[in-house]
């Protein structure tokens, strides 16, 4: 008998979602779009100021309360640097890190830019504990591309 | 059944078309957060989280992700479930009879304002058969409508009765999405969108949060506020191919009702129910339901509304919350009916309260055309 | 609580490509289980599919579609999600259904087929929140790269640590039969192999893998009607950390993300349930949820397998090879084969397994008791179960 091809079928999902920021979200972005100043909220109950700003603490289970303008110097306390491209992601290599803001008590994620990286290079450019500094987008749009760090 | 289980705490949102102020996550938090307060709980006291909900819908490739903090999930057991709403509350139910688990949060929502449903509900559908054709929920409950239609020739003058009714019950309801009542005229007069079914018979999309609070037999000892007993649960699925399945009829829900019965001892729901909460998915659904669910036989549903069995003066007063007609967070859907059962076993439903209720019986569907259902008894005390 | 046994196991071959759809998969997986507790769908009583982001398998609710090759229909389903752990939650689930008095047999059942879209990493981005955290390219590998680099701050391991652990491992995956990857590396293989997320490396990461699974759970009353030696669900823990990587970092931190404390509390709450109160000596085989070889070492240590200051040593002892005094995943674990949907599940069957004296080549002599792991979410969701062969 004769063998029979088997196919494949094509699909594509295209769902456009409007998620909506909320109050949090929406000044966050405000402020750093308009003002170039990186917000966070502070916990009445653990008292942390949370980076990125959420309307609630997880831990404590109430509503945040204040905006808190943090620093924008601070030390990396996760990284990693990317050499593998993944469709949809940004072409490797490139480096994440979760940065501690100083006033800030937890880590926001970002870019690390301005080196160039390869696989044997870096752990003699980042450290947990490397201060960087945050760099902005001169054109800026409300989003957390706007922002990026550099080593201090 | 092994230790009993009691729903000791109903919150809901008001639903509605677009919760655009807030954030999914804040949706629910807030939700959440308000059931424990009403409830007097704090959230050390919960044995343990059970959430359900829509990836797509959600737009969130793990939905129970970013929304752990939402649900009060923070170094607590949080399982969550996407097949349907109403299966967070079964879970809950199973956990704590098997004595395990004692004071559980079932939670599910829906932000359907921020997708477009039609294209969330197609890509639903297999790829290889069906979803060339554009199956989706609309025309999946046209389907089965028309088949109803075709089998039993129903008088279209009650199918609408059945949208005025709860239309006009949701006027009663405060959290209703649509709280406006056609008339029986602009009823029959709308446009069909999917043959046979008009915009007033199919339901709205809403944004809404239901948060439930279940209990074992000794922790709902505790709370002050009346308990609804969990008498009897059921669910079952038919299978995915709509051209393989009987649309005249509701099998999953046959079977999930027999179940529930079974539990809870009931042989005839229309004298031992007092209220029912009806998951509609469409008028024409609303009376086939009452089919599966033993309330009439077979192509005689029409019955009940012509005689104004489930008007709220009947005899078995269904959808007095207004049902899914008046407020439909797509997937939330199924607990939203398991927690407006609850408020009219405990007498807390307001306006809406059908006097006296003692037993309530709550369903949800889902799938095309009804392929799963779910079946759930409550007791009052 | 009512006992509930492992009646059965169904497992298919996990691969790469594959022409088999996604039913097809699922099918192969029911058919194989029934198999194996020699039985008929007819006697599943309730099924629960273990099924995490639809998206991979590109149709949404995508456990509608499989009813029929599950051989759902008519009875009572439920889909359990949640994310890499899905397949431990989905026995739980299932377990619960037992526990409960509701059923009395019933089947978890899952596949994935992660070829099935090309943008797995895409998909997976997805998974954060479209806020803040979605416009960095965050996926499952950069997620734990972060703990890899905090677990070398915290605890001095070292891409030679990761290595061995992918050595250890993957001699075990050629042990299994359903292994998708059932080759041997060296230390300088790992090494040498592309750097994909640093400090993880195409072997210390594990395959994207197709493939199905399946259990039967049945009430300890009937374990009588099953061909096998019966293996009991004796302990059951579940525990989920903050979605913020970020705030498990920095001194106001309550947990660090080089760590899992959560898993710890899951663990230990299976160990309370099964009575157990010398977890290292009473239970013999270990197969913890680590998709990436250092992610092994901390789950190690947070199910209390050793004390923290000890693993990197006793790594280096070879106490956790398949014939040290602590075997972890003789199976090859997840190094060997992530058909997501069920990877965690299959960390629940290899463990029954083991108890049951049924893993062939790969099995621990005189096991009574092993612990499975999983983790979903963003190292968030995790599940622990143990399984012993005595009520």
């Amino acid at each position: 008998m004769k063998q029979e091809s088997l196919t494949t079928l094509q699909e594509h999902w295209d769902i456009t979602y409007n998620h909506a920021l909320g109050e949090t979200g929406s000044h966050f972005y405000n402020a750093l779009r308009d003002e170039g100043k990186i917000l966070g909220r502070r916990c009445p109950a653990c008292e942390r100021v949370l980076l990125p700003p959420r309307p609630f603490c997880d831990r404590d289970f109430v509503d945040t309360t204040d905006w808190v303008e943090v620093g924008t110097e601070g030390r990396v306390e996760a990284f990693t640097v990317v050499f593998q491209s993944f469709r949809g992601l940004p072409e490797a290599p490139y480096c994440i890190a979760y940065v501690l803001l100083d006033g800030a008590d937890t880590a926001v994620l970002n870019y690390v830019r301005g080196i160039d990286w390869t696989p044997g290079n870096v752990p003699q450019n980042i450290g947990v504990g490397t201060r960087v500094k945050v760099a902005f987008a001169e054109e800026r749009e409300g989003r957390m591309t706007d922002f990026w760090f550099e080593k201090a | 059944m092994s230790g009993a289980v009691g729903i000791v705490g109903v919150h809901q949102e008001p639903y509605g078309e677009n919760y655009s102020e807030s954030t999914l996550e804040e949706m629910v938090f807030r939700a959440t957060r308000r059931l424990l307060e009403e409830a007097g709980v704090e959230r050390e006291e919960l044995s343990n989280i059970v959430t359900a909900s829509s990836d797509v819908t959600d737009g969130r490739a793990i939905s129970n992700m970013v929304m752990a903090g939402s649900t009060a999930s923070y170094f607590k057991d949080s399982i969550n479930l996407s097949s349907a709403s109403e299966h967070s509350f079964l879970l809950a139910a199973m956990q704590i009879m098997s004595g395990l688990r004692d004071l559980t949060l079932a939670i599910s929502w829906s932000k359907v304002s921020e997708s477009p449903v039609d294209v969330v509900q197609r890509v639903a559908s297999e790829p290889y058969f069906t979803r060339p054709i554009g199956i989706n929920a609309m025309t999946s409950y046209a389907l089965q409508a028309s088949a109803y239609e075709q089998a039993y020739g129903p008088d279209r003058n009650l199918i609408s009765r059945v949208v005025v009714k709860n239309r006009r019950n949701a006027l009663d309801n405060p959290l209703a999405h649509l709280r406006e009542a056609p008339t029986l005229e602009q009823v029959n007069e709308s446009a069909p969108l999917s043959w046979p079914l008009t915009e007033y018979d199919l339901p709205p999309y809403s944004d809404g949060v239901c948060v439930l609070l279940l209990a074992s037999e000794e922790r709902a000892r505790v709370f002050d506020g009346p308990v609804a007993w969990v008498r009897g649960m059921g669910w079952a699925t038919g299978g995915y191919w709509m051209g393989e399945r009987d649309l005249t009829k509701l099998p999953s829900l046959e079977a999930a009702a027999k179940k529930a019965y079974a539990m809870a001892g009931i042989e005839d729901p229309l004298e031992q129910f007092d209220a029912a909460e009806l998951h509609e998915a469409s008028s024409y659904n609303e009376i086939m339901q009452y089919e599966a669910l033993g309330f009439a036989e077979y192509g005689a549903g029409e019955e009940l509304i012509s005689e104004g069995v489930t008007l709220p003066e009947g005899k078995l007063p269904v959808n007095r919350s207004g049902g899914a007609l008046s407020s439909n967070p797509a997937f939330a859907s199924g607990l939203v009916q398991v927690a407006e059962a609850a408020l009219q076993v405990t007498g807390r439903a307001g306006e809406r309260q059908v006097e006296g209720a003692r037993r309530a019986l709550a369903t949800a569907q889902q799938g095309f055309a009804t392929q799963g259902a779910s079946v759930v008894c409550l007791e009052g005390e | 609580m009512r006992e509930v046994a492992i009646a059965g196991i169904g497992q298919t071959k996990y691969s790469g490509l594959t022409d088999q759809s996604y039913p097809e998969l699922v099918r192969a997986a029911t058919k194989t289980v029934l198999e194996d507790a020699e039985t008929t769908i007819d006697s599943v009583d309730a099924v629960v599919v273990s099924m995490a982001p639809d998206a991979i398998i590109g149709v949404s609710h995508g456990e509608r579609w499989i009813v029929d090759a599950c051989g759902a229909a008519g009875k009572p389903m439920m889909r359990v999600h949640t994310g890499g752990a899905t397949g431990i939650s989905a026995v739980q689930v299932a377990a619960y259904h037992v526990a409960s008095g509701m059923y009395d047999t019933v089947m978890v059942v899952g596949a994935d087929r992660v070829g099935e879209s090309g943008d797995a990493q895409t998909i997976l981005n997805r998974i954060w929140d479209p806020f803040y955290e979605r416009a960095m390219p965050l996926n499952t590998i950069t997620m734990l790269a972060f703990q890899a680099v905090r677990f070398m701050e915290k605890y001095g391991m070292t891409e030679e640590h990761m290595a061995a652990v992918s050595v250890k491992d993957h001699k075990n995956g050629c042990k299994n039969p359903y292994a998708h990857v059932q080759k041997e590396f060296t230390v300088e293989d790992v090494l040498g192999s592309r750097m994909i997320s640093w400090p993880i490396k195409l072997y210390d990461s594990c395959p994207s893998s197709s493939g199905g699974a399946a259990m039967i759970l049945t009430a300890g009353e009937n374990v009588g009607r099953f061909p096998h030696k019966p293996a009991y669900i004796r302990g059951l823990g579940h525990a989920s950390e903050t979605y913020w990587m970020g705030d498990r970092m920095g001194p106001k931190k309550e947990v660090d993300h080089a760590d899992s404390p959560a898993l710890t509390q899951a663990a230990y709450a299976a160990y309370k349930m099964a009575g157990i109160q010398d977890h290292r000596r009473e239970i013999q085989a270990w197969e913890l949820y680590a998709p990436f070889s250092n992610i092994e070492l901390h789950a190690i240590q947070d199910v209390g397998l050793c004390e923290p200051d000890e693993t990197l040593k006793l790594l280096e002892d070879g106490a956790f090879d398949i014939d040290g005094d602590r075997p972890v995943n003789p199976s090859g674990g997840v190094l060997c084969a992530n058909p997501i949907s069920v990877t965690a599940m299959v960390r629940v069957a290899e463990a029954a397994l083991q108890v049951q004296g049924r893993a062939g080549e790969h099995q621990i002599d005189g096991v009574k008791t092993a612990l499975a792991t999983g983790i979903g979410g963003d190292h968030q969701h995790f599940g622990a179960v143990v399984v012993g062969d005595g009520r």
